[in-house]
């Protein structure tokens, strides 16, 4: 799995395909504020980005796609 | 493998099949509607499924056909055999691909260049005079581009990428873009971050929801809700190539350098402001560079960092560092927004900023607003409407618009609409010159109005046909009667296999009964107890037979499903080789277990290939020899007992029996006196020997002659049998005979100086016992006539090297079994006939392997191996 979920943080490593978004949604539905740890991330799928998005959570370390950085622009202004 | 995965490849293959046919017939037919419909609707589900899964190049590939295929359907393009060529070789790369995802679980490396070889052959059709514009040309975009205003939404963009691209801009105009990729888009294998991430020249980047801001629990996370606006440097044309398959979902336009200077921020009052742009517009007029720098620090040390004072002094830095005083008019500009915390009317890009704000989507910073307080924004912004259009004295009407904007500022930012804000200034300025509709937008925006009834950019204005579920339609869904519904339960082949594995186990160890009972009777002389052995044995071995059948339906599959790549292979080896050939296929509904039908496939594209390259002639020669130009290969299929049979008849130049027996003695198959001896049936069924080829030209349509080889090999090892009949000269005729299933085997067993063998039923014509003066001697060869057919004699222990346990004197009366191997009938002599049974034959393994005389194992009730007799090799 590309993510690894450890009390409220999200650390994802590598490329995460939107197969992954559902098993994402459950898991982030059972978090509180959740911690995104993307510094290690590759490719995030659309709807991992938009699940990362609607967590309204914040971002621990940005991943290193510029693109995904102004995804998460709001997020890391938190 | 993913479970869906494991579920789309199959299904995939089910669809390149149903394309792959559908193209062949729109070939034949171009305007066949329901077969380019098929084809449509295979091809869109593919790339529909593959969507679910990162297989980019798969997804695109067949995406680049569909719109082929729509252009086709829509009558836009003519199909023609190169466009079917392009396809189909399409189709089989993506058949290939599927191959890769079953064992590797990804594309191959080569994939994302392949694709996009054939994707840029496949998009040239669609742009170029064959078909006219592609519907997917961007001519809207291009309107877009030339017509339209800066959007509003780059004053969200971060201030300090605009200030960055404001420097791009100063060189040359950038594009600003924005892209709402469509709700369902990933079930369509669309990744719009991905799309963005790899488009020409991005600048900056924005992402906000395209509606009301997303939560969790309720979010759908396979539904895209998001909207990109970004702002580049590329060409349009460079970004309209790279969004091409998307180009409807994108609007585009030019932006200018000034188009960028759009300060944001909190407005804050105070003379300090206005004594700034005194002393700042009187250095202006003086040219007093560094007089106006220092005055412009001084300012954003006292603003508050978050104000849109100090926002429109950093510009002021910035027009400064870059140009000095060059940019009079957007200094000017900016020393009013300092002084008033708003906009002049024409700041920035001349035209009414409030036209330009695009929706009112929220960003994805937004919470979730409290509902009543929601709505009690929206009331009192409907208010303002009220208030701005009651009669007023002129002396209180500047009051009056200066209240309503303040109320109307404050509400923007409140509901976190903070696009409005920055606008409201503008349209504020537009109403004191008599455009009163700007302002008033505004307000029912934030009323709630526009947000209700207009909440999608121009782009989206076919999302009826997009977003079928967003339309109210009264109509209630029509209910699905489950009873009326043909259900098909789609199962891994590996489940059956083992339920039919069981099967065959459970009727092996039925066997036991029988051998118990006998033991019953004959050791423990318990005859009761054996005739209720007996009777149980019997409700079992009902109960084990129709469970068998029952499994063996399931996996029964019709053989048209081998048959079907054929029309395929057909068309392209007789393209290749410049004949014309006919297909012919019957009976292609005939049932056969599913391992069947794959121990078929190959050996029927061996005997097609043959067929069509060795049997079927070139038109002239067909000509020539008084025939029809177009051959005919006849493929037919019949169910024979509990065989099935398949006929392969071609109409071509036959086998020339003596051609064969030259071929077979040159090559040391066969003696001289064997070729002498032998029928012309015979010689032509040389063909199955090994390295046997007539064809002295090698071709790489059907390999070097080792096909038919290779069909009689395949063929034995399921169980079946091959037979080859020909007229010179007026075609041949291929008959394979293939067991229905091939997991249980019945089998007789027979006693040979005092052991015991298996021989398979299907082998076994009759069994008779005949007396030592029926048997008949010619020369040193023993036969007898069985209904005046002469019948060669073979004895199984002299076969077999066995020696005989009693004295070898030869019995009065022989036990003879008639069987069949090929057209051959032998009385294959054994000492005595025992039972039938149903037995599970497993191939002979380590220092058994490679036995002669010996097709494998089985093992009986009572726990004994048994020998099952390879007959072919015996004989």
């Amino acid at each position: 799995m590309p993510f690894t979920v450890s009390d409220d943080e999200v650390r994802f490593t590598g490329d995460c395909p939107v197969d992954e978004a559902e098993a994402l949604h459950h898991h982030l539905c059972g978090l509180g504020h959740p911690v995104f740890d993307l510094a290690q991330a590759g490719r995030l799928h659309t709807a991992i980005v938009q699940l990362i998005l609607a967590s309204q959570g914040s971002v621990k370390a940005a991943p290193q796609s510029k693109v995904l950085c102004a995804c998460f622009h709001a997020l890391t202004s938190v | 493998m993913n479970a869906l995965l494991a579920q789309f490849i199959p299904e995939a293959r089910e669809l390149l099949e149903q394309a792959g046919s559908g193209l062949l017939v729109l070939e034949q037919d171009a305007k066949s509607k329901a077969a380019v419909n098929d084809v449509f609707r295979a091809v869109h589900t593919l790339k529909g499924s593959s969507g679910l899964f990162d297989l980019q190049p798969l997804t695109r590939l067949v995406h680049a056909a569909e719109d082929l295929l729509g252009e086709v359907r829509t009558g836009e393009l003519a199909l023609n055999a190169e466009i079917v060529d392009r396809l189909l070789d399409s189709l089989d790369l993506v058949a290939v691909w599927i191959d890769a995802l079953e064992t590797r679980e990804a594309l191959p490396g080569d994939a994302e260049a392949n694709m996009t070889q054939r994707v840029a052959v496949m998009r040239q059709w669609l742009s170029n005079g064959q078909a006219g514009l592609s519907k997917r040309e961007p001519a809207s975009v291009s309107a877009i581009l030339h017509g339209a205003s800066a959007p509003g939404w780059l004053a969200h963009l971060p201030e300090p990428d605009r200030i960055g691209a404001w420097a791009q801009a100063c060189a040359r105009p950038l594009l600003a873009w924005s892209f709402e990729p469509e709700e369902d888009c990933f079930f369509r294998g669309d990744d719009p971050v991905e799309l963005v991430r790899g488009a020409p020249g991005v600048v900056a980047v924005r992402v906000v929801w395209r509606g009301a801001a997303q939560a969790f629990p309720d979010l759908d996370p396979l539904a895209c809700l998001l909207r990109f606006e970004v702002l580049s440097d590329a060409t349009r044309e460079s970004l309209e190539e790279h969004m091409r398959y998307v180009v409807e979902r994108v609007e585009m336009c030019a932006v200018s350098a000034d188009d960028l200077i759009l300060p944001v921020g909190e407005p804050l009052n105070g003379p300090v402001f206005a004594d700034f742009a005194e002393t700042a517009r009187e250095m202006l007029a003086s040219k007093d560079v560094d007089g106006l720098g220092r005055s412009i620090d001084a300012m954003l040390n006292l603003a508050a960092p978050a104000s849109v004072q100090a926002s429109a002094l950093r510009w002021c830095k910035v027009l400064l560092a870059r140009d000095g005083l060059q940019n009079e008019g957007a200094f000017q500009r900016l020393i009013h927004w300092v002084e008033t915390g708003a906009a002049l009317g024409d700041i920035g890009v001349g035209r009414p900023a409030w036209a330009l704000a695009p929706s009112s989507a929220p960003t994805v910073s937004d919470a979730c607003e409290n509902a009543a307080d929601l709505a009690l924004a929206e009331r009192l912004a409907r208010e303002q409407i009220r208030v701005l259009e009651t009669a007023a004295d002129p002396a209180i009407v500047e009051g009056k618009l200066q209240a309503v904007a303040a109320v109307l500022r404050n509400l923007a930012i409140a509901t976190g609409q903070d696009h409005i804000a920055s606008v409201l200034e503008t349209a504020v300025g537009q109403w004191r010159l008599g455009d009163f509709q700007g302002l008033r937008s505004l307000a029912a925006q934030l009323g709630g109005r526009e947000t209700q009834s207009s909440p999608q950019p121009a782009t989206a204005r076919h999302e009826g046909q997009d977003h079928p579920q967003l339309q109210a339609d009264p109509t209630p869904a029509p209910t699905t009667d489950p009873k009326s519904v043909n259900r098909v339960l789609r199962v891994d082949q590996t489940k059956i296999d083992s339920i039919m594995n069981l099967v065959a186990e459970l009727i092996v160890a039925k066997n036991g009964l029988s051998y118990l009972a006998t033991r019953a009777e004959q050791v423990h002389g318990a005859r009761i107890v054996a005739r209720e052995i007996k009777e149980q044995f019997a409700v079992i071995d009902r109960i084990t037979q129709g469970l068998q059948v029952g499994v063996m339906a399931v996996r029964m599959m019709p053989v048209g499903q081998v048959f079907q790549r054929f029309p395929r292979l057909v068309r392209d080896v007789s393209r290749k080789l410049g004949k014309t050939i006919d297909l012919v296929i019957e009976g292609e509904e005939t049932e056969a277990d599913k391992n069947v039908l794959e121990s078929l496939a190959d050996p029927l594209i061996h005997m097609l290939r043959n067929s069509l390259d060795h049997g079927i002639e070139t038109p002239e020669e067909r000509l020539a020899a008084g025939k029809r130009e177009q051959g005919t290969v006849r493929i037919i299929a019949r169910q024979e007992s509990e065989f099935v049979v398949i006929d392969m008849i071609d109409d071509g130049r036959g086998v020339d029996p003596e051609r064969v027996k030259d071929k077979a003695l040159r090559l040391g198959l066969i003696s001289a006196e064997r070729a002498a001896q032998m029928s012309d049936e015979e010689a032509a069924n040389l063909v199955f020997a090994p390295g046997f080829s007539t064809k002295e030209e090698v071709s790489d349509l059907s390999g070097r002659g080792v096909g038919m080889d290779v069909v009689r090999t395949a063929v034995a090892k399921a169980g079946g049998s091959v037979a080859l009949r020909t007229t010179l000269g007026l075609g041949t005729s291929v008959t394979l005979r293939l067991p229905l299933t091939m997991a249980v085997t019945r089998i007789v067993t027979i006693d040979c100086q005092g052991r015991l063998f298996g021989i398979p039923m299907d082998a076994v014509v009759e069994t008779v016992r005949i007396s030592k003066n029926q048997i008949h001697r010619i020369k040193a060869a023993e036969t007898f006539v069985l209904r005046e057919t002469l019948i060669p004699i073979l004895r199984l222990a002299k076969a077999l090297n066995l020696q005989p346990p009693g004295d070898g004197r030869a019995p009065d009366e022989e036990a003879v079994l008639v069987v069949k191997v090929g057209q051959d009938q032998v009385g294959l002599v054994v000492d005595g006939f025992r039972e039938r049974i149903e037995v599970i034959v497993k191939p002979l393994e380590g220092v058994l392997e490679g036995l002669p005389g010996f097709a494998g194992t089985a093992l009986l009730g009572d726990g004994r191996v048994l020998l099952i007799l390879d007959l072919r090799e015996i004989l």
